[in-house]
């Protein structure tokens, strides 16, 4: 019983330890752009890069903090979370317009694939698919290498819609898996380098309350996670 | 200093860096992996370098054992910046195996701030 409890205790730390490292970074931002800024406005001469990086930290932080209260949230819940049609063609646009910012100051090229004439309608949450997506592609856009572009790939099996985030980063080991899956061991006591794996726990926290299924394929240089979501229906929404 | 070598993931910080360093009159070039390091190792002897820990997929020992394999790159002094300083861990001697000069915490330390006391460390 002490082993089990001391067990969960370390992952509970390691869960908080990576909360706080993925705040720092983004703060540290914010305060060295800041210092920045003050010595701009001496001087006279601001740049508009400079506002926007602080802009973009702190909309980082605030999503950040968001999606941790969402998922708190959903796991003391017991209720269903509320779904309805969207448009995967329009949510996947808005997604990748979000990320903007992010994907310029990474020079990192956001493509969408496999959209069709004609929207396809799929059961889901929002503001829940919107940041599970943009924490998927966050993270590609972060630890991907090479020029090669990120691809969000939409496609058709029968009775669902696959959403297919692909980067060209390193190939996930079994602990970052089970943090997809929801489990605390996923945060490692001690990193050794990349991701602290809280934006893929988030990730698994909110499709899971969705009932849509996650899947994952390491590849040749890169990583394919793949969204199930099942079909409404097949009409045009626009 | 002449000619640094920032290794950070980055591009906010990265940026910044570049910057300061420029205000300082010191020229520099950006490298946002071990690899990228690697080559611009090849291409020039950086007088100094600015190191990310948790870079991607290598981290910042694996990046200075990679260095340090090359002969004439052993005695470049090593500025270890990160944000999570607590977790960074290495003892002294490694530090002195590594040439790392000094380790600063990015939310405490700016940029500009980074460059002053590189400046101050460097000054006999």
């Amino acid at each position: 019983m002490r082993r089990v409890n001391a067990t969960s205790d370390m992952a509970a730390d390691s869960f908080l330890h990576a909360i706080v490292h993925d705040l720092k970074a983004p703060l540290g931002v914010i305060r060295s752009y800041s210092l920045e800024l003050e010595q701009a406005l001496s001087e006279g001469v601001v740049e508009q890069s400079d506002i926007q990086a602080i802009t973009s930290a702190s909309e980082e932080s605030i999503k950040l903090v968001q999606d941790l209260l969402a998922v708190f949230k959903l796991q003391k819940s017991q209720t269903e979370l509320p779904l309805a049609p969207l448009s995967i063609d329009r949510e996947l646009r808005i997604v990748k317009d979000e990320l903007s910012g992010v994907s310029k100051n990474y020079q990192r090229e956001i493509k969408i694939r496999g959209l069709k004439r004609g929207s396809t309608a799929v059961m889901a949450n929002q503001w829940y698919l919107r940041r599970s997506l943009s924490n998927l592609l966050q993270n590609a856009i972060k630890y991907s290498h090479g020029k090669k572009p990120i691809v969000l790939k939409s496609i058709q099996t029968k009775g669902f819609t696959e959403l297919q985030v692909i980067d060209n980063g390193p190939e996930l080991s079994n602990v970052d898996l089970l943090s997809l899956q929801g489990s605390l061991s996923g945060f490692k006591t001690k990193r050794s380098a990349g991701s602290s794996n809280l934006g893929l726990y988030l990730t698994g926290r909110m499709v899971e309350a969705m009932n849509i299924e996650v899947l994952y394929q390491p590849q040749d240089k890169g990583n394919v996670f793949m969204l199930r979501i099942p079909n409404i229906q097949q009409l045009s929404l626009f | 200093m002449s000619y640094i070598l920032i290794v950070e993931d980055n591009p906010s910080y990265s940026k910044l860096l570049k910057r300061s360093l420029s205000r300082a009159g010191t020229k520099s070039i950006i490298a946002s992996n071990g690899y990228d390091a690697i080559n611009q190792l090849d291409k020039k002897r950086p007088s100094a370098i600015i190191l990310d820990f948790y870079l991607s997929p290598h981290n910042a020992p694996e990046i200075l054992n990679e260095i340090r394999s090359y002969g004439d790159s052993i005695d470049i002094p090593v500025y270890i910046y990160s944000s999570h300083i607590d977790d960074v861990g290495l003892t002294r001697q490694q530090c002195e195996n590594y040439s790392i000069k000094a380790i600063f915490d990015k939310s405490k330390v700016a940029p500009a701030e980074l460059v002053d006391k590189m400046a101050s460390l460097d000054t006999p």
